[in-house]
């Protein structure tokens, strides 16, 4: 598949009609988005949901699945059910910061190398490409056992990181937007350039962006869970990776701790590369949609 | 017997939004030393046509119908192991001007070398020296051998590819717009090489392009397509002096000319056919001048106009005495 | 190839510039960051004996400022010293001497593993797009895509290691027995099983998607047309072209996985008690032992650098149109 959205129609929700056409052809991209919907609206609603109270210690301890319990209970007796539930607002808010932070910094000095050139580019670039040799896991570890566990450095850090892979995506749409006739013609015009990009430029190149930081909201929760894993993840937020690590100990007798935060971690991972790819697919006719 | 007949060749692509009849009951011939020339718009079946006899249809695409009879034997009817005699030895194919009409990765000359072992059994010596001889019949030096794909220029991919055709010592190569997409001038270039290699090794040409004055150039039989049905099949001067088809008289004046004195090109109005919601009847009656009720609702039969002329039009009558440059 | 020694040279002093911009951005992160080793080295003399603290920190040379440890760093290095581990008391490049052998046998048996297996089945399923097998295939892919990787070292170990007792779930050697020779290397391997079986499986998905992706690419191209349209075998057009063709961009990925050789197998390596290198980061990290710190990320940058530039000119050899820039 690999038809180009025409990016000239007049108004915006009929660009938007017509992308959700091409959208809904891929089936497992309008799957992928049903579960993603379906995740981000339980954890929006989770306070207001009728399920238990995830700090809650009062349950009995180390109960196995059942219908008052759906997942079981841990070893302090708190409802796992209602932990995974909550799970998927920390993993979601660090999932779409992350991203955020790293597609704000990546189209703004994408936008700067690719509209500029010259020196600023050469710079940009070599910036880019360091970036790129750099270990994130490792370095968010350090950053952690240093300055302490806490959400925020987590989400900024991982946005701080991520940010060339969407800048390189950006330098190269602008590179093309930018010979356009209809920016040429801007330009000679006189219009200032930073109105250039803002108006004309950014909001034609910007949809592979949006495609690569679905990926990468992706890539976030990996790293945060793979964080709270080892223990070094905010022990106040109600994470994934952290009740995995607390039920680990306890695998061989009272497996469903330590299990089904795993399934939705990899149901959420699951849906957000589905969305992410299609539309990838949909933006980059020729994109093999890797994830970065 | 002629060299190669078809007859009544109908090919359908099945396609996600429905149905496309490609090429509808084509029926003609070739003969030995002829330069057959198809003339016709992009969708109007003539790279259908060259995959078809080719035997590279894609495989959604069917053949309804229709025979294709090579030295009496019938392609379409022929096993697997009996087609590998003809199908790139017999009859070749020169391609569409492309950067990747061969493997990007591999040498020119292996690649050359591979298609005269597929096809004979000689030794690596008798292969190169085969390979050389083409190559100085293409006008290239054995340099390009070593040389990637993507190393030559326009003009030199398609001598390359012209060489390439020339391996097996066919009868009838097909060529699918070998030309286009080439500068002006190599394009002219090289169709003089393929007219004059033509001449001397006397090897039967299908050539198909949308540019009148190529196809005036070297064909000898020309046959007009639209739509994927045959308009005007005859000599060169048959159709180009002595048209008897409004869609290729309005073709003719269309296209500009440097000796013509015509003072003006006037454009065919309206626009080519959707194909998959093709006019009813002739399909060329929303743009043709001379449409009247009956082309709306019949498909107008090939008629004969003069010898080994024809002409697919109801009103041919009303097109004689109109001639032009 | 002319061009080629002046491109690696090129090439070698982008990479020596880039490892030198790297260290010299790692030291400062670490040592501009807060938390004062000292005091964690002295223990619990840290409030109580200034002077030994003192003593301390002059002995690490820690007393001095940073920019001057900065040239001090680097001319130890130039000598092949890489500092003295805080916490190990070893020599750095002792104690990550000992342990990059357990992590390189893990991270690179199942790089090629899963390169291996990722290609040859993106390969099959291309073959047979659509058909129940690829989907599965897909399906499963997208699944294992999707697992963390740690959740799925905590699964194998529950079901191959205790459900069914078939495997060790953690070290690298039995503790209770001293294997020598060719029991050694079953033992290990033994060891090596599930470890490796995580890491191959969580690489596996994105060759699959590469390789496939690529090959139904390949399907696509000019040349296959025209290699068909000469005749030839379609198991030697698939073999010899498409393939060849198809395998450059899984190559691209396994260059880009090799950068990190040897650092991403931490998690694994903590899940299952190997004695690598990705614990020794967990404890550099929690006792700020600097000079370790430093010495882990001087090695990964130095693996990453090396690995790009590897892939780089394997790649000038492996696709001619690569431009020597």
């Amino acid at each position: 598949m690999s038809i180009k959205p025409r990016l000239d129609y007049k108004s915006k929700f009929n660009r938007f009609i017509y992308l959700w056409r091409i959208y809904s052809s891929d089936k497992l991209g309008v799957a992928g988005l049903v579960l993603l919907a379906g995740i981000s609206l339980t954890g929006l609603l989770a306070p207001y949901l009728p399920i238990k109270n995830p700090f809650s210690i009062e349950y009995p301890r180390f109960l196995p699945p059942s219908i008052e319990h759906p997942l079981g209970t841990d070893h302090l007796g708190r409802d796992v059910f209602s932990r995974v539930i909550w799970g998927s607002r920390t993993s979601l808010i660090i999932g779409f910061t992350a991203a955020g932070i790293s597609a704000l910094l990546g189209v703004t000095l994408g936008s700067i190398a690719g509209y500029y050139g010259g020196l600023v580019d050469d710079i940009l670039t070599r910036i880019i490409d360091i970036f790129l040799m750099i270990p994130v896991f490792f370095l968010i570890l350090f950053i952690i056992a240093v300055y302490g566990s806490n959400i925020i450095y987590v989400m900024v850090v991982i946005g701080l990181l991520t940010w060339p892979s969407n800048a390189r995506i950006m330098r190269a749409q602008v590179l093309s937007i930018r010979e356009r006739e209809f920016v040429q013609a801007a330009i000679l015009m006189g219009v200032k350039n930073s109105k250039i990009l803002l108006k004309h430029i950014i909001p034609n190149a910007i949809h592979p962006v949006i495609a690569n930081s679905i990926l990468q909201a992706a890539g976030a929760i990996i790293i945060e869970t793979g964080i709270s894993y080892l223990g070094l993840g905010d022990p106040n937020a109600v994470s994934w990776g952290r009740i995995i690590y607390e039920g680990q100990s306890y695998i061989t007798s009272y497996w469903w701790i330590s299990f089904f935060p795993g399934v939705a971690i990899a149901i959420t991972v699951l849906s957000l590369y589905l969305v992410g790819e299609t539309l990838s697919k949909i933006f980059n006719p020729k994109s093999m949609a890797v994830r970065v | 017997m002629s060299l190669l007949e078809v007859k009544n060749l109908s090919v359908e692509y099945n396609t996600p939004s429905g149905k496309i009849k490609a090429l509808h009951n084509l029926t003609f011939t070739l003969e030995k030393g002829e330069v057959l020339g198809f003339l016709g718009e992009s969708g109007s079946g003539k790279s259908t046509l060259a995959y078809a006899i080719m035997g590279i249809l894609p495989s959604n695409a069917t053949i309804t119908s229709g025979e294709i009879i090579y030295d009496g034997i019938n392609l379409l009817k022929t096993s697997e192991r009996d087609i590998r005699k003809i199908r790139g030895r017999k009859i070749t194919l020169i391609p569409q001007n492309s950067m990747s009409a061969l493997s990007p990765v591999h040498k020119i000359g292996d690649q050359m070398l591979e298609i005269l072992q597929t096809h004979t059994r000689y030794s690596t010596k008798k292969a190169m020296k085969i390979i050389y001889n083409r190559l100085r019949t293409a006008r290239l030096s054995r340099d390009v051998l070593n040389k990637y794909f993507h190393e030559l220029s326009g003009g030199m991919r398609q001598r390359v590819v012209i060489a390439m055709s020339l391996l097996t010592n066919p009868d009838i190569i097909v060529a699918d717009e070998p030309t286009t997409g080439l500068d002006v001038i190599v394009q002219f270039q090289i169709l003089k090489e393929l007219k004059s290699l033509q001449k001397k090794l006397g090897v039967s040409l299908i050539f198909i392009s949308h540019d009148v004055s190529v196809i005036a150039y070297l064909s000898t039989k020309v046959a007009v397509l639209y739509g994927g049905y045959l308009y005007e099949y005859g000599t060169s001067y048959d159709v180009f002096k002595n048209s008897k088809n409004p869609y290729t008289i309005l073709l003719l004046r269309s296209h500009p000319e440097i000796k013509s004195k015509k003072k003006e090109i006037t454009e065919i109005p309206g626009s080519p056919p959707n194909m998959l919601n093709p006019p009813s009847g002739c399909i060329f009656h929303p743009r043709c001048p001379f449409s009247e009720d009956i082309c709306k609702e019949k498909v107008p039969p090939l008629i004969k106009v003069g010898k080994d002329h024809f002409s697919r039009c109801f009103f041919i009558n009303k097109i004689s005495g109109e001639n032009y440059e | 190839m002319n061009n080629l020694t002046p491109y690696i040279i090129r090439r070698g002093i982008q990479t020596i510039l880039t490892i030198f911009l790297i260290i010299i951005l790692n030291f400062f992160i670490i040592n501009l960051a807060p938390g004062d080793p000292i005091r964690v080295i002295a223990g619990e003399f840290a409030f109580s004996n200034p002077e030994y603290v003192e003593a301390l920190r002059k002995r690490w040379g820690l007393d001095k400022p940073v920019s001057e440890r900065l040239f001090i760093y680097l001319n130890n290095l130039l000598h092949g010293d890489m500092g003295f581990s805080f916490r190990y008391m070893q020599p750095v490049a002792e104690v990550i001497g000992e342990r990059i052998l357990a992590t390189l046998l893990l991270t690179f048996t199942s790089l090629i593993l899963a390169f291996i297996i990722g290609v040859s089945l993106g390969v099959y399923s291309a073959r047979r797009i659509g058909k129940p097998v690829d989907l599965a295939l897909s399906f499963t892919m997208l699944l294992l895509y999707s697992m963390p990787v740690f959740w799925l070292g905590i699964l194998l170990i529950l079901f191959f290691g205790v459900h069914l007792r078939l495997f060790p779930i953690a070290g690298m050697f039995s503790s209770r027995v001293s294997y020598t020779g060719i029991f050694l290397v079953a033992d290990v391997l033994w060891h090596m099983f599930l470890p490796v079986s995580t890491l191959t499986l969580a690489q596996l998905p994105i060759y699959y998607k590469i390789t496939k992706a690529s090959v139904i690419e390949q399907f696509n191209e000019d040349y296959v047309r025209t290699f068909k349209a000469y005749g030839l075998n379609r198991e030697v057009i698939f073999k010899k072209y498409i393939l060849r063709n198809a395998i450059l961009p899984p190559i691209t990925i396994f260059g880009l996985q090799l950068g990190f050789v040897l650092s991403g197998a931490a998690l694994v390596e903590i899940i299952f008690g190997w004695p690598g290198m990705g614990r020794l980061l967990l404890d550099a990290a929690f006792y700020r032992d600097y000079p370790l710190l430093m010495g882990l990320y001087l090695v990964t940058a130095v693996s990453v650098a090396l690995a790009n530039l590897l892939t780089d000119l394997t790649y000038v050899f492996l696709d001619p149109r690569v431009k020597l820039r």
